[in-house]
C-alpha cells in the first residue's frame, strides 16, 4: 500500500502521463482503503493569501496546473474516492438515509432567538454583510437577498449545501434564519473599515446602511443566510492544482483528485457557476490529536439561478467570462450574432433567478473560468460523480428544496422541478459517456452479477449484450492469464468458467457494453475479485484501463 | 511520500504577478493615492473642461461631524495650463438623507477655449482660442424625494473674464473676432444666477446603462450685476431611454439634448454662456466646441453590443443644429456623424472608450475618452 502510494505520488509528480506500468504486487492486504492515510501534522501550515484577479489570468490565460489528464491518483482500488479531509463518502453509501440528506451539514436549526451582538460588518464590496454572535455565544455570517430578488441568494445557497454536504464535501451549516432590527447590538470595541479601509468605530448606522442594501420583508424583519463559522484556524484558499506546499498531508495534486474533477458534474447540475478558489477554504482542525487542514467549499450564493447580489447572467454555465472565438464573431458580425444562450427564456420567479433546464447541456456546460480539476476530468470521473448524483431521489430534490423555505410554493415547485430534470440531463451525459456497469460481484458459486448504471438511473435501454473475459490474476506480478474465449451474456450476470475459480486467490473480469447508440460503453471496465474462504469480495476496479 | 513531503515543507510563495496583484487587491494603492478622508492626488479634477489636456488634481478632504459634514478642498491643472481652486462644504445626509445643504466656492482658468464663430456656418478655418476665467460662490440645496428623484437649486454669485487665448496653433480670439461677431467679449460683467432643476434617473447603472432612463431638467436665471446688457436666461433638457434586449447584451440607447438661452428684452447672451454642439459626446464628427450659438439640440442614438463581460461595441449616430432661434431647432440641416466605438468596461462603469465617427462632418474623428458616451 505503501509503495504504491509513493509511486502513484512520483508519477504524479513527474508527469503521470508516460503511462508507465509498475511491476510488483497491485492489491496490498488494506485494498480497498476507505480512508486516506493522512498521517502527518499540519501545524507548521500558514495561512495562505490568494488574489481573486490572479486566478482569473491564470486559469483563463496561463493554463494553470498539469492539464495532462491522466487517471485520478487519489482512488482508491475500487476506483471509488476514499474519506479524506477533502472528501467523505455519504450520498450511495449503505447508513446514507433521506433524512440525512435534507438535514445536511446542520447540528442545530441555526442562530437562536433572542439577541444578536455585531461583531464584524462590512458594507462594501459586491455582497454587505455582518458576523454576529447569537445567544448561545456562537458565531454566525449573515448574508442577505438583493432587494430585488428576496429569498434567492439565501435560498439557492441553503439548497446547495445540503447538496455538497451529500456528495459528500465539506461545507459550512448554512441556515435561512430572520433577523429583526431590533435584535442587533453592537459589541463593545466593534470596528468597520471605513471608505479608506482604516478602522473606525461601528455605529447603529452602519447596520442600517447595510441593511438598506437588503431585501425586507413586509413586517419589517430580515431574511438572511447564516453561516456559521467553521471550526479550526482560516488558512486560505485552496486552488484546484497542485498542492500546498506547507502541508505533508497533500500530495495529490488537486487537479487529478477524483472528488475535485468530478465536482464538475454536480457545478454542472447546480449551476455552480463560481465555482473556484475563491469559494473554498482550508482551515486548520484538530483530529485523532493530529492537526490537519480540512477543506472546504463555501459560498454557495452563485448557485441555481443566484448570482449572489441580481438574477445569475444568462452567460453562467453557458461560457466563461473570456472566450476568444465567440467574442470575435460577435465583434465582427456588429452583434448580429446572438449567442443562443441569450435567448433562452426563464421563468418569471424573483426567488429563484435565472435557473433552468431546458437549454442546459451538461457536457457543454463551464464555470466562470476553466478550472484545472474540471479540464482535467476524465469519463471514469465523470462516472463516479453521476453515479452519486444518481442516487439523489425526486423525494430527495424536494426535500432539499423544501429547506430552503421559499415563501411561494411554485418557486419552490420550479426548483425542484428543474433539478429533476437536469439530474435526468446530467445522468445521460455522463453516466453513458463510458461503460456504466457497477455493483459487480462474485458468489461462491461463481455466478457473477453486476449493475448498469445508466439502465438503473433509466437514462438509457439495456444493453444488447455484454462481452466477458476472464483472467487468472498473478497479485505479485501483477500479471492477468487469460483463460477461455470471450463470453457474451445477454443479461448482466454470468457464470465464471469453473476452471477459473479453482486454486485461484485473484480473479479478473474484462467487461464490454454492447449498445447500437452508447459507443463509449464498449470501453472495458476490469473487476478483480480476492477469495476470501468460500466467496469472493471485490478487491478491484478499473474503468477505461 | 506524505513523510518525506514532511521533511521538506515549504512555505507558499507567490509568484511576481500574484504579488503585485495581492498587493493591488490588499492595498489599494489607488485608495491610498486619492483617500476618501485626506489628502489626496487624482486623475483630472472636478468638471475638468473638454479639451484641457491631462490633468491631476490634489488637496485635502474629510468628513467632519460624525459623516454629517463633509469638506473639500481641491485644486487641479492640466498641461495646457487649465487650473481649478476649489472649496466645498456640505450636509449630505440631512433629514434622514432627504435633504443636502452645500456651499461652494470656485476659481477656474481656461486659458485655451476654442471658438469657432456663432451659428451653423461657422468656419473651421476660423477656429481661435480664448481665456475664460470664472469666479464662483454658490449655495444648493437638493431634496432627494423618491428614489431616484431629485430636485434642487442654487443661487450663486460669479465673476467672468474672458481675454486672449494662449494656444499657439490657433490665433487669439481678438484677432479674428469683435464683439458683434462674439457678443460678451470686450466686456463681461459680474453676475449672480439662480436655478432650479429636477432629475429622474432610473438608469440601471448610471455608470454604464444598459435599462431605464435619465431624464433632466435645468432652468437657470442670469443677472448681469454690472453693465445691464447681459440678462438672460437657460433652459436644458436632457433625456435618455435605454432600450434591452437579449438580457442586455444588446442595447438601443437614445439621448436627446436641448439647450436653449433666451435673453431679456434688449440685452444679449453673451457668447461663452451660450451652448455648443460638437465632441465626443454630442457630435462626434467634428471637434469640441465646434458648434455654438443660442439653442442646440443634439440627438444621439447607439446600437450597443456586447462582445464579452469586459467590452461592448458601439455603432452610433449622431445629430445637431445650432440655431439662433428655438423655432429653428427643427429637423432641416442637421450636422450628421456615423461611426463605430469601443467601449472596455465593467458592469457598472466604462473605463475606456474609443470611438471613431466615420461619416459625417468633418470626419474621420478619434475620441479616446476615460468615460461613457452617456
Amino acid at each position: 500500500m505503501r509503495t504504491r502510494r509513493v509511486l502513484a505520488a512520483v508519477a504524479v509528480t513527474f508527469a503521470l502521463a508516460t503511462g508507465a506500468r509498475t511491476a510488483g504486487p497491485k492489491f496490498f492486504g488494506d485494498d480497498p482503503i476507505p480512508r486516506d492515510p493522512e498521517t502527518q501534522d499540519a501545524s507548521r501550515a500558514q495561512p495562505i493569501d490568494s488574489s481573486e484577479q490572479f486566478d482569473f489570468i491564470e486559469n483563463s490565460f496561463l493554463k494553470a496546473g498539469d492539464r495532462t489528464a491522466p487517471h485520478a491518483v487519489n482512488v482508491n482500488t475500487i476506483d471509488e474516492v476514499p474519506d479524506s479531509s477533502w472528501f467523505t463518502n455519504r450520498a450511495g453509501t449503505p447508513d446514507w438515509t433521506l433524512a440525512d440528506t435534507v438535514k445536511g451539514p446542520d447540528s442545530e436549526n441555526g442562530p437562536a432567538e433572542g439577541a444578536w451582538t455585531v461583531v464584524a460588518a462590512k458594507t462594501e464590496g459586491i455582497t454587505p454583510g455582518m458576523t454576529i454572535r447569537d445567544a448561545t455565544g456562537a458565531k454566525y455570517f449573515l448574508k442577505f437577498d438583493p432587494p430585488s430578488n428576496p429569498e434567492m441568494a439565501s435560498g439557492a445557497e441553503v439548497i446547495a449545501t445540503k447538496f455538497f454536504h451529500a456528495f459528500g464535501y465539506h461545507v459550512p451549516e448554512n441556515y435561512v434564519a430572520t433577523l429583526r432590527r431590533e435584535s442587533l447590538g453592537i459589541a463593545a470595541g466593534t470596528t468597520i473599515a471605513d471608505e479608506d479601509r482604516r478602522p473606525r468605530r461601528m455605529e447603529a448606522r452602519d447596520i442600517d446602511a447595510i441593511l438598506e442594501k437588503a431585501a425586507r420583508r413586509p413586517d419589517g424583519t430580515y431574511r438572511v443566510l447564516a453561516s456559521r463559522e467553521l471550526p479550526g484556524r482560516p488558512l486560505g484558499h485552496f486552488r484546484y492544482y497542485g498542492t500546498r506546499p506547507d502541508d505533508a498531508n497533500d500530495i495529490y495534486p488537486h487537479e487529478h483528485r477524483r472528488e475535485l474533477r468530478g465536482m464538475l458534474v454536480f457545478a454542472a447540475w447546480l449551476n455552480h457557476d463560481d465555482s473556484r478558489s475563491i469559494n473554498t477554504l482550508d482551515t486548520l482542525i484538530t483530529q485523532d490529536n493530529r492537526a490537519i487542514l480540512r477543506h472546504h467549499l463555501i459560498d454557495f450564493g452563485s448557485t441555481l439561478g443566484s448570482g449572489s447580489t441580481r438574477a445569475q447572467s444568462t452567460r453562467a454555465g453557458n461560457e466563461f467570462l473570456w472566450e476568444s472565438r465567440p467574442t470575435l464573431i460577435t465583434m465582427l458580425t456588429l452583434g448580429f450574432y446572438v449567442r443562443p444562450w441569450v435567448k433562452v427564456r426563464y421563468p418569471d420567479y424573483p426567488a429563484v433567478g435565472r435557473f433552468e433546464a431546458n437549454y442546459f447541456m451538461p457536457q457543454s456546460w463551464k464555470p466562470e473560468y476553466p478550472n484545472p480539476a474540471f479540464v482535467n476530468a476524465r469519463p471514469e470521473d465523470l462516472f463516479w460523480a453521476a453515479r452519486i448524483a444518481s442516487t439523489f431521489t425526486d423525494d430527495a430534490v424536494r426535500g432539499i428544496v423544501a429547506t430552503a423555505r421559499f415563501s411561494d410554493p411554485r418557486a419552490a415547485d420550479y426548483v425542484a422541478e428543474t433539478l429533476i430534470h437536469r439530474r435526468h440531463k446530467v445522468l445521460e451525459a455522463w453516466l453513458n459517456a463510458t461503460n456504466p456497469i457497477d455493483n459487480a460481484r462474485l458468489d461462491g458459486t461463481g455466478r457473477f452479477t453486476f449493475e448498469n448504471a445508466a439502465v438503473r438511473a433509466g437514462v438509457s435501454s439495456p444493453a444488447e449484450r455484454y462481452v466477458i473475459e476472464w483472467s487468472r490474476f498473478d497479485n505479485a506480478t501483477s500479471t492477468h492469464h487469460r483463460l477461455g474465449g470471450e463470453m457474451t451474456v445477454t443479461e448482466p450476470h454470468a457464470q465464471a468458467p469453473a476452471a477459473l475459480l479453482t486454486d485461484a486467490e485473484f480473479v479478473s473480469a474484462r467487461v464490454r457494453a454492447c449498445h447500437p447508440d452508447r459507443p463509449a460503453w464498449s470501453q472495458a471496465v476490469v473487476v478483480y475479485f480476492q477469495r476470501t474462504g468460500a466467496q469472493w469480495r471485490l478487491i478491484g476496479l478499473e474503468r477505461n484501463p | 511520500m506524505r513523510a518525506a513531503k514532511a521533511g521538506n515543507l515549504q512555505t507558499y510563495e507567490p509568484g511576481r504577478l500574484e504579488k503585485l496583484l495581492l498587493y493591488i487587491e490588499r492595498e489599494d494603492p489607488q485608495r491610498k493615492i486619492a483617500p476618501w478622508n485626506g489628502f489626496y492626488l487624482d486623475y483630472g479634477y472636478t468638471d475638468k473642461p473638454l479639451g484641457s489636456g491631462i490633468g491631476f488634481s490634489g488637496g485635502y478632504r474629510h468628513d467632519l461631524f460624525e459623516r454629517r459634514a463633509r469638506v473639500v478642498f481641491e485644486t487641479g491643472a492640466t498641461w495646457r495650463r487649465y487650473s481649478l481652486v476649489r472649496a466645498d462644504f456640505s450636509l449630505p445626509s440631512l433629514a434622514r438623507d432627504h435633504l443636502e445643504l452645500g456651499v461652494e466656492a470656485t476659481d477656474r482658468h481656461n486659458p485655451e477655449e476654442d471658438f469657432y464663430g456663432l451659428g451653423s456656418t461657422s468656419l473651421q478655418g476660423n477656429r481661435v482660442s480664448f481665456l475664460f476665467d470664472r469666479r464662483e460662490v454658490q449655495g444648493r440645496a437638493v431634496v432627494k424625494l423618491i428614489d431616484g428623484l431629485r430636485i434642487g437649486g442654487r443661487m450663486a454669485w460669479l465673476g467672468t473674464d474672458v481675454g486672449g487665448g494662449s494656444d499657439s496653433r490657433y490665433p487669439s480670439i481678438e484677432q479674428v473676432f469683435t464683439d458683434a461677431d462674439a457678443p460678451g467679449l470686450d466686456e463681461q460683467p459680474n453676475y449672480s444666477y439662480g436655478d432650479l432643476f429636477a432629475e429622474f434617473d432610473r438608469r440601471d447603472e448610471p455608470g454604464n446603462a444598459r435599462a431605464g432612463g435619465y431624464y433632466g431638467v435645468l432652468w437657470r436665471r442670469y443677472r448681469d450685476l454690472d453693465l445691464g446688457r447681459y440678462n438672460f436666461g437657460t433652459i436644458e433638457a436632457d433625456l435618455q431611454h435605454f432600450f434591452p434586449i437579449f438580457d442586455k447584451k444588446r442595447v438601443f440607447a437614445v439621448r436627446g439634448r436641448v439647450f436653449s438661452t433666451d435673453a431679456d428684452d434688449g440685452q444679449v447672451v453673451p457668447f461663452y454662456f451660450r451652448p455648443t454642439l460638437g465632441g465626443n459626446d454630442t457630435l462626434r464628427s467634428v471637434r469640441d466646441f465646434r458648434f455654438r450659438d443660442t439653442n442646440v439640440l443634439a440627438i444621439n442614438a447607439e446600437y450597443r453590443w456586447e462582445a464579452f463581460s469586459g467590452l461592448d461595441m458601439a455603432l452610433f449616430a449622431d445629430l445637431g443644429k445650432v440655431a439662433p432661434r428655438f423655432a429653428d431647432l427643427d429637423s432641416t440641416d442637421l450636422e450628421r456623424a456615423y461611426g463605430i466605438g469601443l467601449r472596455f468596461n465593467t458592469y457598472k462603469a466604462v473605463l475606456l472608450r474609443l470611438d471613431v465617427s466615420l461619416v459625417g462632418g468633418e470626419s474621420p474623428r478619434y475620441f479616446i475618452k476615460f468615460d461613457k458616451a452617456f
